[in-house]
C-alpha cells in the first residue's frame, strides 16, 4: 500500500524553487531515504507533509486518500511524526515529562504521573527503546534524548516516522542502536522516512533511496540495485571521487609538539593524560576517537582556548603553552574547529566580516579596517575554495553548511600557517563538499604543512592520514600508520585489538 | 522551530522589504502603540483626536515646541546609545542611569574649579571628565563581569543606587550651595552651552549628541576594535577562537557605554541645569533601554527612537495641561512601543497575513 | 438708543466684575498625593475655587528639568492671572521665565525669587516653632501618662544646619522657656532631607537622654522621628502636614505650614488687584502656620491660644536664630 505519495509538489520561496514538482511514493513499512545535498529541497518537502509550509502546487495523498495538512497538529492527528535534527526537548524536565507534554494523562485534572510514567515504559520496553525514565534531559546523553523523541512521536501513535538527518549529532555506537531501533519499527509495522545526506548510512538501514537535487526529484531505487558510487553521481550530478589519492612525500621539521600533556577537570576528573604528539613538516596525523574521549579538550588546549594542567606545547620551536590564542595564531597556528557554528562562525555577520575573524589586524591600518584591501582578499578566498554565495555581504546564516564548512576552512587555510588543526573538517557536510576539504587538505599537505586531524570518521582518517592515534577516555591508546577499519574502531570504542575480536567486527560490520 | 522560521522568512522576504525590515517592524511597533493607546484614551472619555492633536501640537507645533522635544531628545540619545553599545558586546547596561549622575556631576564640579580656562578648552575639557567619570562608573560592572563572573543587570542597577547616592553625599558633604536645594554653585556662564533659540534650554548639545552617533557609528561599522567587541556580543566563543580577549572587550565596551552616559549628564548641566542637582533625573539612564531597544541597537536608529521618546514627553506636557489628558497615558503608550518592538514575531506574523 | 447703550454698559460691566480668574499652578516633583505641599497647595486651589470662583489648570512635573517647559508653556498661553510655583526648587527656572514673561504675574512659596513680577511668600518659621516649644513644656511636666517620663526635657531634630530650620529651631527653645517651668531642650541635625534612619538614631539617642517629647523639622528624615516614637512609645512632633495618621498614639502635634491658605492668600491678592513683587512673609497671624490638634490636652490648646495672640499682638518676641535665643 501506499502510505503517502507526493504528486507534483512545488514549493517557491521568493524566486526560489525549493521543491519543482515533487512526485514521490513512500510504501508502507519500509525505510525510505531521502538522499540529497544540503539545501536540495529535503527538508522542505518534509515540512510541507508536517503541515509547517504550503506549497504552491500539488497534492498530499495519504492512505491513499487526498488530505490538506495545514499545521502540525494536523499532521500528529493523521498519525505522522518528525524527530528533528536539534532536538526540541526541555532540559529541566525529565525524560518522562518531555514525552507527554502537550497529551498529559490525566486524573481529575491534575497530570497523572503514574500513568504517565507507565505509558511511556510500556512503549520504551516494546520498542527497546532504553531510557531512564525520571532523569532530566540535561543529564543524559545525545543518543539517549534522540531516544526520547523518538518515544515522544510514538506516545502520539505517530505511524510514519520522520527522522531529520537523525545520525548528525550521534557517536558511530549510537548510531548503530539507532538503526537497530530503526529496524524494530519497521518490524512493527511503522512506516519511517530518514532524510540523510551520507551514503553509508542510505545503502545501510534503506530499502528504497529517493535522490534529491535542486528540488527535483532525481530518482526513486531500490537499495539492493545501487551502490555508493551511483548515488554519489545522482546526488551530486558528476562522478565524485569517494576515496582521495594520496602522495608519499618526504617528512621536514618537527612543527608541533605535545608533550605529557594533562588536563585535570573541575572535580578532579581526569580529561586528558600524559598526550604525546609530533607532527612534522608535510604530515597529517589523525586522532581518532569517539566524540567524548577529550578531543575537544585537546582542541581547547592545542589553541589555547582551555589552560592545561600540565605539560608543554611546542610551536616551531616556541613553547606556547601559556600563550594566548591570538598569539599562537600570530605564530602560524590555524585552527578548523570542530563546532565550527558555536566556534567558526558569527552567524549573524556577513562573509567578509566572517571570512577575516581571528585575522582582523593584519586588515586594520591606524585602527580601521580597510574595506577595500578585506573585499578582495574575500574574493580571492571565497573563489578558491569554491564558496557558493550571492554576495560577500550576505549573512553567512544564508549560506548551506557545506558552505560555511568551506568559508571557515577557506578563511584558516588562507593565512599561510605553519600548522593547521582541522578538528572534524566534513561533520555535516555532504559528498561534494567533503571532496573538496579533503583535496584541499591533501594541497596543504603538500605545501609543507603540519596537520594534526581530529576525526570520528573512519576512513576519512584512513584515506588521509599518514599516522593515526587513536584517543580513548582521555590517553593516546595507540599509534600506528596502517590500521584495517575493523581494527581502528574497535580501538576507539576502547578495545585491545586481540585478532579474535577484530575478526568478529569485522564480521559485525560486514554484515550490517 | 527557528529553523523553520529561518527558512521561512529568509526566503519570502522581498529584498528590499528585508533591508528596511527593522525599521519597518519599529514603525508597525509605533502605530499599533498609538492605536491601541487611542483606544484607551477613548474608554477613559477623552476625544481621541483631541488627545493626539494636542501631542502633535506640543511636541511639533511651534518653534519653542519643537526646541523642547529636541531638548528632551538629547539626554536619551546618550543614554540610549550606551544602552546599544552594551549590547554590541553583550552586555546588558542598565547603569545608565549611575552613569549619567557620575557624569553630570563630574562635570559640574570641574566645571566650577577649571572656570579659569579658556571656553575652547574648558568645553570639550569638562565634557570629557564627565564622560570618564561614567566611564569609571561603566568599569566597575564590565571588571566584575570580566574577573568573576558576576552578572551585569546586577551590579548595573546597583551601581545606579551607589552613584545617585554617593554624588548626593559628596554634593552635601563638600560642594552644596547656600541654601535650602541641594545643589552646587550654578557654573560660570563661559562654560554653558549657547542656546540655539533664545529661552529654549536647546543648545548646541544637541549637535554633540549627533556627534556622538556618527563616531559610534563608525567605530563599530569601521574600526578594529568596534569589530572585536562586536564580535564578542555575536558571537563569544567564536571572538575566543578568533583570539580576541573576551573579557578585555567587555570591559571597555562597558567603560565606552558609560563614557556615553556620563555625556547625557554633562550635557544636562552644561545645556540646561547649569548646575548639579540632586535627582535631577526623571529616569533617562532607563527610558534609554527603550530607545535602545526600539532603536534596534543601531546608532542611527537610536536617534530615532529618542526624538519620538523626547516627541512623547514634550507633547503629553501640553496634552495634560490644555487638553486635560493625564500623563500616565504618554507613560503607557511608550510601554506599548517597547511591548511591540519587543514581541517582533507577533508583528511579523500580523505583517504575514 | 440710550437705552441700548445703557444695557450694553452695564453688561460689560458684569461681566469684568465676574470675570473669570485663571490661576495655573506647577507642583513640586513629588507630584499630587504627596501627603504634603502639594496635596495642600491642590487644598488652596479647591478652595479658592469655591470661595472666589476662579478657575485654575495645574501641572504635575516628573523632573526639575521639567519646570521650565511647564512654567514656559503656562505663561506662553498668555490665559493665567497668576502662575503659581510651588517648592524651593522651583527658584531657578523661575527666575529664568519670569524674566522672559516680564508682564506675566508669578508667585514662589516657600522661596525668595527678586523678580518685580513675582511675589514670593515665605514664613516666619520661629512662629511654629514656639507653638510647639511650647506644647513640648507644657506636656512634658504631666503625669499619669506612659508616654511621659520623668525627665524634664524635650527635644527638636533638623534636616540641616540652614538659616530656615534653625529659626524652627530657636522658635522651638524660645517656646521652651517661655513655659518658664525648668523643662529644658535638646537640638541635632540630620544633615540629610531623606534619611529616616538617622532621624529615628537620633531620636533614639534624645529619648535616652530623657527626652520624651521630640520634634522632627527634617523633611523626610522627620518620619523617622515619629517612627522611634512609635517604636518606644514617646511623643513625637510632626511639621508642615498633619502627620497624625503615621502613629495616631504618639503624635501630639504638628508645626503646621499651612499652604492651602497661603495659596488662597496669593490668589485673594490677585483678584483683590493686590498683586505685588515683592516677599512676603507670613506667619500665625496669616494662619499660614499654625499647629494641629491631634492629642493635645484641652488645658494645653487653651495656653497655646493664649500665646498665639501675644505672638500675633506682637507681644512676645521670638528671635529666628539660635544665637539669639536667651
Amino acid at each position: 500500500m501506499n502510505i503517502i505519495e507526493f504528486k507534483s509538489i512545488i514549493k517557491k520561496f521568493g524566486d526560489f524553487i525549493a521543491n519543482d514538482k515533487i512526485d514521490l511514493i513512500i510504501k508502507k513499512g519500509e525505510i525510505h531515504c531521502l538522499l540529497g545535498e544540503n539545501g536540495a529541497g529535503k527538508t522542505t518537502l518534509m515540512n510541507i507533509l508536517f503541515g509547517l509550509y504550503k506549497p504552491e502546487e500539488g497534492k498530499i495523498f495519504l492512505r491513499e486518500k487526498p488530505c490538506k495538512i495545514n499545521n502540525p497538529h494536523k499532521a500528529i492527528e493523521l498519525g505522522l511524526g518528525m524527530i528533528h535534527q536539534h532536538f526540541m526537548l526541555i532540559d529541566r524536565l525529565t525524560t518522562t515529562e518531555n514525552i507527554i507534554v502537550g497529551e498529559e494523562p490525566l486524573k481529575n485534572g491534575l497530570v497523572d504521573m503514574k500513568k504517565a510514567r507507565e505509558q511511556v515504559k510500556q512503549i520504551s520496553d516494546n520498542y527497546h527503546l532504553a531510557i531512564k525514565i525520571d532523569e532530566k534531559i540535561e543529564n543524559i546523553s545525545v543518543g539517549e534524548q534522540q531516544r526520547v523523541e523518538i518515544l515522544k512521536v510514538l506516545f502520539r501513535k505517530a505511524e510514519i516516522l520522520i527522522f531529520d538527518e537523525p545520525t548528525a549529532v550521534l557517536t558511530p555506537q549510537e548510531v548503530n542502536n539507532l538503526f537497530t531501533t530503526l529496524r524494530e519499527l519497521k518490524a512493527g509495522g511503522k512506516t519511517i522516512i530518514f532524510i540523510t545526506h551520507k551514503l553509508e548510512e542510505t545503502m545501510n538501514i534503506s530499502d528504497r533511496v529517493t535522490v534529491l537535487r535542486k528540488g527535483k526529484v532525481i530518482s526513486t531505487v531500490n537499495t539492493c540495485d545501487t551502490s555508493p558510487k551511483k548515488l554519489a553521481r545522482m546526488m551530486v550530478g558528476r562522478e565524485v571521487l569517494l576515496n582521495v589519492n594520496k602522495e608519499k612525500g618526504d617528512l621536514g621539521d618537527k612543527v608541533l609538539e605535545v608533550k605529557d600533556l594533562s588536563l585535570i577537570g573541575k572535580h578532579k576528573n581526569i580529561i586528558l593524560k600524559n598526550i604525546n604528539i609530533s607532527i612534522r613538516k608535510g604530515e597529517i596525523v589523525g586522532l581518532a576517537g569517539v566524540s567524548g574521549n577529550g578531543q575537544l579538550e585537546l582542541e581547547e588546549c592545542l589553541t589555547g582556548l582551555r589552560k592545561v594542567t600540565s605539560g608543554k606545547i611546542i610551536l616551531g620551536g616556541d613553547e606556547i603553552t601559556h600563550t594566548p590564542t591570538r598569539i599562537r595564531r600570530k605564530k602560524g597556528f590555524s585552527h578548523i574547529p570542530s563546532d565550527c557554528l558555536k566556534r567558526g562562525l558569527v552567524s549573524t555577520y556577513d562573509l567578509t566580516k566572517n571570512i577575516i575573524l581571528g585575522n582582523q589586524d593584519s586588515f586594520t591600518k591606524n585602527g580601521f579596517l580597510q574595506q577595500n584591501d578585506i573585499n578582495e582578499y574575500c574574493k580571492e578566498v571565497i573563489e578558491k575554495f569554491d564558496v557558493r554565495c550571492q554576495s560577500l555581504n550576505e549573512s553567512v546564516n544564508n549560506l548551506s553548511g557545506g558552505n560555511q564548512q568551506k568559508l571557515v576552512i577557506g578563511r584558516e587555510l588562507s593565512t599561510n600557517p605553519k600548522f593547521i588543526l582541522a578538528a572534524q573538517p566534513t561533520r555535516g557536510v555532504d559528498v561534494g563538499a567533503i571532496e573538496f576539504i579533503h583535496n584541499n587538505i591533501l594541497k596543504m599537505r603538500k605545501q609543507k604543512k603540519a596537520i594534526l586531524l581530529i576525526s570520528a570518521e573512519l576512513e576519512e582518517l584512513l584515506s588521509l592520514a599518514d599516522r593515526i592515534l587513536v584517543i580513548y577516555e582521555g590517553k593516546i591508546v595507540s599509534e600506528k600508520n596502517n590500521y584495517t577499519k575493523e581494527e581502528l574502531g574497535l580501538l576507539m570504542a576502547g578495545k585491545k585489538a586481540s585478532d579474535e575480536e577484530i575478526l568478529e567486527t569485522g564480521n559485525r560490520i560486514r554484515n550490517d | 522551530m527557528k529553523r523553520f522560521w529561518k527558512q521561512g522568512i529568509e526566503f519570502e522576504m522581498i529584498k528590499i522589504f528585508k533591508k528596511y525590515e527593522n525599521s519597518i517592524y519599529s514603525f508597525t511597533a509605533i502605530l499599533l502603540a498609538f492605536l491601541v493607546g487611542s483606544i484607551l484614551i477613548h474608554l477613559s472619555g477623552f476625544s481621541v483626536i483631541k488627545a493626539y492633536s494636542a501631542l502633535f501640537d506640543g511636541a511639533f507645533g511651534n518653534v519653542f515646541n519643537l526646541t523642547q522635544t529636541l531638548m528632551n531628545t538629547i539626554p536619551l540619545i546618550f543614554t540610549g546609545l550606551a544602552v546599544a553599545i552594551g549590547f554590541k558586546s553583550g552586555l546588558f547596561n542598565i547603569g545608565g542611569e549611575g552613569q549619567m549622575y557620575l557624569g553630570a556631576f563630574a562635570t559640574a564640579i570641574a566645571t566650577i574649579y577649571l572656570s579659569f580656562l579658556p571656553v575652547y578648552i574648558l568645553i570639550p575639557l569638562v565634557l570629557i571628565i564627565g564622560g570618564l567619570a561614567g566611564s569609571a562608573w561603566g568599569f566597575v560592572p564590565g571588571y566584575l563581569k570580566a574577573k568573576t563572573g558576576a552578572h551585569e543587570v546586577v551590579t548595573t542597577i546597583m551601581m545606579n543606587y551607589i552613584g545617585i547616592l554617593i554624588t548626593s553625599y559628596l554634593l552635601l558633604k563638600y560642594f552644596k550651595e547656600e541654601g535650602p536645594i541641594p545643589q552646587t554653585a550654578l557654573i560660570p556662564e563661559s562654560a554653558r552651552l549657547p542656546e540655539l533659540v533664545e529661552y529654549s534650554r536647546l543648545t548646541w548639545a544637541i549637535f554633540i549628541a549627533v556627534f556622538v552617533i556618527i563616531i559610534i557609528d563608525i567605530f563599530f561599522k569601521r574600526t578594529e576594535l568596534g569589530y572585536k567587541i562586536q564580535t564578542v556580543g555575536e558571537n563569544r566563543s567564536a571572538a575566543e577562537y578568533a583570539g580576541i580577549n573576551s573579557n578585555k572587550m567587555m570591559v571597555l565596551s562597558m567603560m565606552i557605554s558609560g563614557f556615553v552616559a556620563g555625556l547625557a549628564g554633562s550635557t544636562i548641566v552644561m545645556g540646561v541645569l547649569h548646575r548639579f542637582i540632586t535627582n535631577f533625573s526623571p529616569g533617562y539612564g532607563f527610558t534609554g533601554i527603550a530607545v535602545a531597544v526600539l532603536g534596534k541597537n543601531k546608532p542611527w536608529g537610536v536617534l530615532f527612537a529618542a526624538i519620538l521618546f523626547g516627541a512623547l514627553q514634550t507633547g503629553g506636557i501640553t496634552m495634560q495641561l490644555f487638553a486635560k489628558i493625564p500623563m500616565d497615558l504618554i507613560v503607557i503608550i511608550q510601554g506599548l512601543v517597547i511591548l511591540f518592538v519587543a514581541a517582533p514575531i507577533l508583528i511579523k506574523k500580523l505583517l504575514r497575513k | 438708543m440710550k437705552k441700548v447703550f445703557v444695557t450694553m454698559l452695564i453688561l460689560v460691566f458684569t461681566v469684568c466684575v465676574f470675570a473669570e480668574v485663571n490661576v495655573a499652578i506647577v507642583f513640586a516633583t513629588g507630584g499630587l498625593g504627596d501627603k504634603s505641599f502639594n496635596d495642600a497647595a491642590m487644598e488652596g486651589m479647591k478652595m479658592a475655587k469655591e470661595q472666589y470662583a476662579i478657575e485654575y489648570d495645574f501641572a504635575e512635573p516628573s523632573a526639575i528639568t521639567e519646570y521650565e517647559t511647564y512654567l514656559a508653556q503656562f505663561a506662553n498661553s498668555k490665559k493665567y492671572d497668576l502662575i503659581i510655583s510651588i517648592g524651593f526648587d522651583q527658584a531657578d527656572a523661575l527666575t529664568k521665565i519670569s524674566e522672559r514673561f516680564a508682564e506675566q504675574n508669578f508667585a514662589i512659596i516657600d522661596m525668595v525669587v527678586m523678580n518685580p513680577n513675582v511675589a514670593s511668600y515665605v514664613f516666619k518659621e520661629q512662629e511654629r516653632g514656639f507653638m510647639v516649644g511650647y506644647a513640648s513644656a507644657l506636656m512634658t511636666i504631666k503625669t499619669g501618662d506612659v508616654r511621659i517620663n520623668e525627665d524634664k526635657l524635650v527635644g527638636v531634630i533638623g534636616g540641616m544646619k540652614i538659616p530656615l530650620i534653625d529659626a524652627n529651631i530657636a522658635g522651638f527653645m524660645t517656646g521652651v522657656n517661655y513655659a518658664d517651668n525648668g523643662v529644658k531642650s535638646i537640638h541635632s541635625y540630620v544633615n540629610h532631607w531623606a534619611d529616616p534612619a538617622k532621624g529615628k538614631e537620633l531620636t533614639l539617642s534624645m529619648y535616652e537622654q530623657g527626652a520624651d517629647v521630640v520634634w522632627g523639622a527634617a523633611g523626610r528624615s522627620g518620619l523617622g522621628v515619629i517612627n522611634a516614637s512609635k517604636e518606644k512609645n514617646f511623643y513625637s512632633i510632626g511639621a508642615d502636614s498633619d502627620q497624625g495618621y503615621l502613629a495616631p498614639e504618639n503624635v501630639l502635634t504638628n508645626g503646621m505650614k499651612r499652604v492651602d491658605n497661603t495659596v488662597k492668600i496669593a490668589i485673594k491678592d490677585v483678584i483683590d488687584g493686590k498683586f505685588e513683587g515683592k516677599i512676603y512673609s507670613l506667619g500665625l497671624k496669616e494662619d499660614a502656620l499654625g499647629y494641629s490638634l491631634n492629642l493635645l490636652p484641652e488645658d494645653v490648646i487653651a495656653e497655646l491660644e493664649i500665646a498665639k495672640k501675644k505672638i500675633i499682638a506682637g507681644e512676645i518676641e521670638i528671635p529666628a536664630t539660635i544665637e539669639e535665643v536667651k
